[in-house]
């Protein structure tokens, strides 16, 4: 690798509130994106698409959701319907055990069916639909879809083999709290 | 001196849990003129109603002499299905 061709830019977003960083790596064999978390208002267009689209991406080497709260996923299911077929690796965390554990996925979308159901706030309503919508698009067959959770853990997404991607979050502990959560009722009722 | 509660004035108002930290809940509240976003202290919300998306109702409780937040479960209000729902219905029934 000529290092002196290769030109790696972070864009970290002003979305007010949560993240959303666009990774804009520039190498002699081409150009190569990737996002990490997105946030938007609601009703309006995430600032990570607007600036891929600037920025000429035609696709994704990896999106990377961090952690499932809506300031980090508002907006994400956009970009991902924007590339969808284009998108290299999704990365998330701590949804990693829901790879395999089909009875856990299925509970979590159930749970997030339920709030989407029961409760009339609207921007919860949206929030809870699109990690939905994020969950069953990454666990369509022929995906790539990876956990990138642990104390340490590299990630080599397509076109970032010469970068060396470390994950640092999260601790254990926070992953099993988040995971622990996927089996709670997520709304209670009673009167 | 007129109460806040007094008559003619609202003496509920409808909130959903929108956030939950370590140290407080933040209920989105609905008022007559839009919606407010109101921190209040863990203690203040009971623990089967910290949820995202709960709907709630605030109301004052005077009993004890002091004036201090009430927030309850209420049933929520009767809102259009979301563009998309019934794809996810279906699909979560093919798991």
């Amino acid at each position: 690798v000529d290092r002196d061709t290769l030109t790696l830019r972070f864009h970290v977003l002003n979305v007010l509130h949560g993240s959303s960083i666009v990774i804009d790596y520039e190498t002699n064999s081409g150009r190569h994106f990737g996002l990490v978390d997105c946030n938007t208002q609601s009703g309006t267009p995430p600032r990570a698409l607007s600036l891929l689209e600037n920025l000429g991406a035609s696709a994704l080497s990896f999106v990377c959701l961090t952690h499932p709260h809506k300031d980090h996923f508002s907006g994400m299911f956009d970009v991902i319907k924007h590339f969808d077929q284009n998108i290299g690796i999704f990365y998330s965390c701590p949804f990693g055990d829901l790879l395999n554990n089909k009875r856990r996925l299925k509970r979590l979308s159930e749970n997030l069916l339920r709030l989407i159901k029961l409760s009339d706030g609207e921007t919860e309503r949206k929030a809870a639909l699109e990690l939905v919508q994020i969950v069953r698009w990454a666990s369509a067959s022929g995906r790539i879809w990876e956990e990138c959770a642990g104390f340490e853990s590299r990630i080599a997404p397509d076109g970032f083999s010469s970068v060396l991607v470390k994950v640092l979050q999260p601790p254990k502990v926070i992953k099993g709290e988040i995971i622990a959560r996927i089996d709670l009722i997520p709304l209670s009722l009673r009167m | 001196m007129p109460s806040l509660l007094s008559e003619g004035r609202k003496k509920t108002v409808d909130a959903v849990v929108s956030e939950i930290t370590n140290s407080s809940v933040n209920l989105t509240c609905s008022t007559s003129t839009g919606s407010i976003l109101v921190s209040f202290p863990l203690s203040l919300i009971p623990m089967e109603l910290r949820r995202f998306g709960q709907p709630v109702q605030l109301s004052t409780d005077s009993s004890s002499g002091y004036r201090i937040p009430r927030i309850e479960a209420r049933i929520p209000n009767d809102v259009p299905a979301l563009e998309g729902e019934d794809d996810i219905e279906e699909w979560i029934g093919t798991l």
